[in-house]
């Protein structure tokens, strides 16, 4: 990094909670995340955290370690092994692991018992892909029988953590939204949170199924239980990054995470299932829709809807570089997802001062008040209804 | 024992003097002069006959020679000595002088708002380094805190790890709620291992009697009860505390005795919020 570089947030500052963070997937045709991550370096530098995390399985050994290390700059750098895949797993949407998943021992050695010996191979593995912080070496939390089975997912962690003695390392752990919506499981887990001596977590939640591709979370119980997590995870001063958790991870940060991950693909935005799509034979599948994150409705909108929308006085907001070549140069699918990137990283920013909860509630009042000024002609509807606003003014409230 | 021999358990420990302090559910426990290699006085609990070995004894007390801070009372050493011709095994801790927080309690003797303030913090100070360390005390109650010197803002945790050695299956909930029952939080009453939240149900069981000279939960009137019906006390509301107690030794008490384990927080949040304001 040449000496006049913007200095990143260090990862130091990141465990500490000093700092909002985002972490972000690359996507898979999209070479050019550092672009965004370095425009958002020298807009907020040390005021936002930023991270790189990678997927193991779906790579090669080689293509797995040049990954990370064209973002060494990034000061969060993860490996995920994406443990919930394992064949052993009661993950219900497990699938056979592919070809090349296979090839990753460790998916398919994952042990009967915690062993240390195994633990520190997964999180060496990590390591020499470029991880600069381990995720423990524990995977899907059934809830059938949840205090067992939590209590059992926490004994992988121990042994993760017996293997990296005090190097740092986030809890890594991959359950069901009931864990969230439902007050009994959601207190099992709080309970293991309050009791642990880790004080860093990276939950990852299944959510029911997103009937509306691209639009946020809109379940209000599972919503009430991000708030109740967050708050208690803010209160006892731990720290928790929630995976692929779209714009849900920005409230829940509001409310008191530290941080999320996401990315430029609706498969990176969330963990849940899609609704089953099926062509009928000899009718071409319907072309793509161009879209783009919209700043101010914090949805991800048509782009015609987009442009519509930015006609009226009031739209525009938080800008980045990729927005505005698509304003010359039009919208592209790389474009687009450079500009999420982006986006998400800005909004992430703006909790870095003040109260995180009122900077947040602020600006889905903005949005509110924006709609409010449009004739209801001009509202924008089905997937381009940011039904999500009036949820997070609730949470944030 | 004639007056002026001298008791057996100086004798077995080559002491001068031993003189009974009191018992408890473990064994008795003495004041004891002299003992060679160690302080002029230092506190022995002599172990009951029955149920407690010697690697036992060390196995549990373990925890206890880790900590060196002043919370928690020094375990010097664990002995196997010969009393009454039966082996024993004998804890020789550090004597703390200052009575213990029970006898306060009894005599009606509660601190004002600010000795319950830096007592509340030192003890939760104590209890959250334990926990740092995955440590539990299992049973902090009024009669295992001592007063260092007498001072409010010095308390000392004894009988450290004790409960897990607890073997007899005759104990039963009843004798005016003294025993560590009437500091036992709903889930461990139920049957779940204590855990640290049950230390902190535990501090904010003492700390309540402390602000108000009573049980948070158990009316004074009741001098035997089933656990059934305890359960069920200890997971209804408490009984209301004085208008005038500091907001933030309120909010403190009435939070570390929710029914909730997790909505009890940590014992270093507590510490934090103890201050005054």
């Amino acid at each position: 990094m040449a000496p006049d570089s913007p200095k990143y947030a260090s990862v130091k500052r990141i465990l500490r909670g000093d700092t909002p963070t985002v972490i972000f997937y690359r996507g898979q045709n999209n070479g050019r995340l550092q672009e965004a991550v370095d425009e958002l370096v020298v807009q907020h530098r040390q005021k936002l955290g930023l991270g790189v995390v990678l997927r193991i399985p779906p790579h090669t050994q080689k293509s797995a370690a040049k990954y990370l290390g064209e973002h060494s700059r990034v000061p969060l750098l993860l490996a995920d092994p994406e443990l919930h895949r394992n064949p052993d797993s009661k993950w219900p949407r497990k699938e056979d692991l592919t070809k090349r998943a296979k090839e990753w021992s460790y998916l398919s050695s994952y042990p009967e018992k915690p062993s240390k010996k195994w633990a520190a191979a997964v999180t060496k593995l990590q390591y020499d892909l470029g991880a600069t912080v381990a995720l423990s070496a524990s995977g899907w939390v059934d809830d059938a029988n949840a205090k067992a089975g939590l209590q059992e997912a926490l004994r992988y962690v121990t042994a993760s953590r017996e293997a990296l003695g005090d190097a740092p390392m986030l809890v890594n752990l991959t359950m069901n939204y009931r864990w969230l919506s439902e007050p009994t499981l959601r207190d099992i887990l709080l309970n293991e949170v309050v009791e642990s001596e880790e004080n860093a977590w990276y939950l990852r939640f299944d959510w029911p199924e997103m009937k509306v591709r691209y639009r946020q979370l809109i379940d209000e119980p599972v919503l009430a239980g991000y708030k109740d997590v967050a708050t208690t995870f803010a209160l006892e001063d731990r720290r928790l990054f929630l995976a692929n958790s779209g714009l849900t991870g920005w409230v829940s940060t509001a409310l008191g995470a530290t941080g999320f991950s996401t990315g430029q693909s609706w498969d990176d935005q969330k963990f849940a299932p899609d609704p089953i799509r099926r062509n009928r034979p000899g009718v071409p599948p319907p072309p793509s829709v161009p879209r783009i994150l919209d700043p101010k409705l914090m949805n991800t909108i048509e782009y015609s809807e987009f442009q519509r929308l930015d006609d009226h006085s009031g739209h525009a907001d938080l800008p980045t570089s990729f927005g505005l070549t698509m304003d010359t140069d039009g919208h592209t699918r790389e474009l687009a997802g450079l500009h999420h990137v982006a986006t998400v990283g800005n909004l992430q920013a703006t909790l870095a001062s003040g109260r995180q909860n009122i900077q947040a509630l602020r600006r889905v009042k903005a949005a509110e008040k924006f709609l409010d000024g449009l004739d209801p002609v001009d509202l924008p509807t089905g997937s381009n209804d940011p039904q999500h606003l009036q949820l997070w003014r609730k949470l944030l409230s | 024992m004639t007056s002026g021999s001298i008791h057996p358990v100086a004798t077995a420990l080559g002491a001068t003097r031993a003189t009974l302090l009191g018992s408890g559910t473990f064994g008795d426990t003495y004041l004891v002069e002299n003992i060679p290699g160690h302080e002029p006085e230092c506190a022995v609990k002599l172990l009951k006959a029955d149920g407690y070995d010697a690697r036992r004894v060390a196995r549990e007390t373990e925890g206890m020679q880790r900590f060196d801070g002043p919370g928690v009372a020094k375990l010097l050493e664990v002995r196997t000595i010969a009393v009454d011709e039966a082996d024993r095994s004998a804890l020789i801790c550090e004597y703390i002088p200052g009575g213990d927080v029970a006898a306060r309690l009894h005599f009606g003797n509660l601190p004002t708002n600010k000795q319950l303030r830096k007592f509340g913090r030192s003890l939760l100070g104590t209890v959250a380094e334990l926990h740092a360390a995955n440590t539990i005390h299992r049973d902090i109650k009024p009669m295992n805190i001592m007063l260092r010197d007498g001072k409010w803002g010095r308390p000392v945790l004894i009988d450290f790890g004790m409960s897990r050695m607890i073997s007899d299956p005759t104990i039963t909930v009843h004798g005016a709620f003294t025993g560590s029952y009437a500091y036992m939080p709903p889930e461990h009453l139920q049957g779940e291992p204590a855990r640290k939240q049950a230390d902190l149900w535990a501090v904010g069981v003492t700390l309540f009697e402390l602000a108000m000279g009573h049980h948070p939960f158990i009316p004074d009137s009741v001098a035997r009860m089933s656990l059934a019906d305890l359960v069920l006390l200890v997971s209804g509301p408490t009984r209301p505390l004085r208008p005038d107690l500091p907001a933030d030794i309120r909010v403190v008490i009435e939070r570390l005795l929710q029914e909730t384990p997790h909505r009890r927080g940590t014992a270093a949040r507590a510490v934090k919020d103890l201050i005054e304001r």
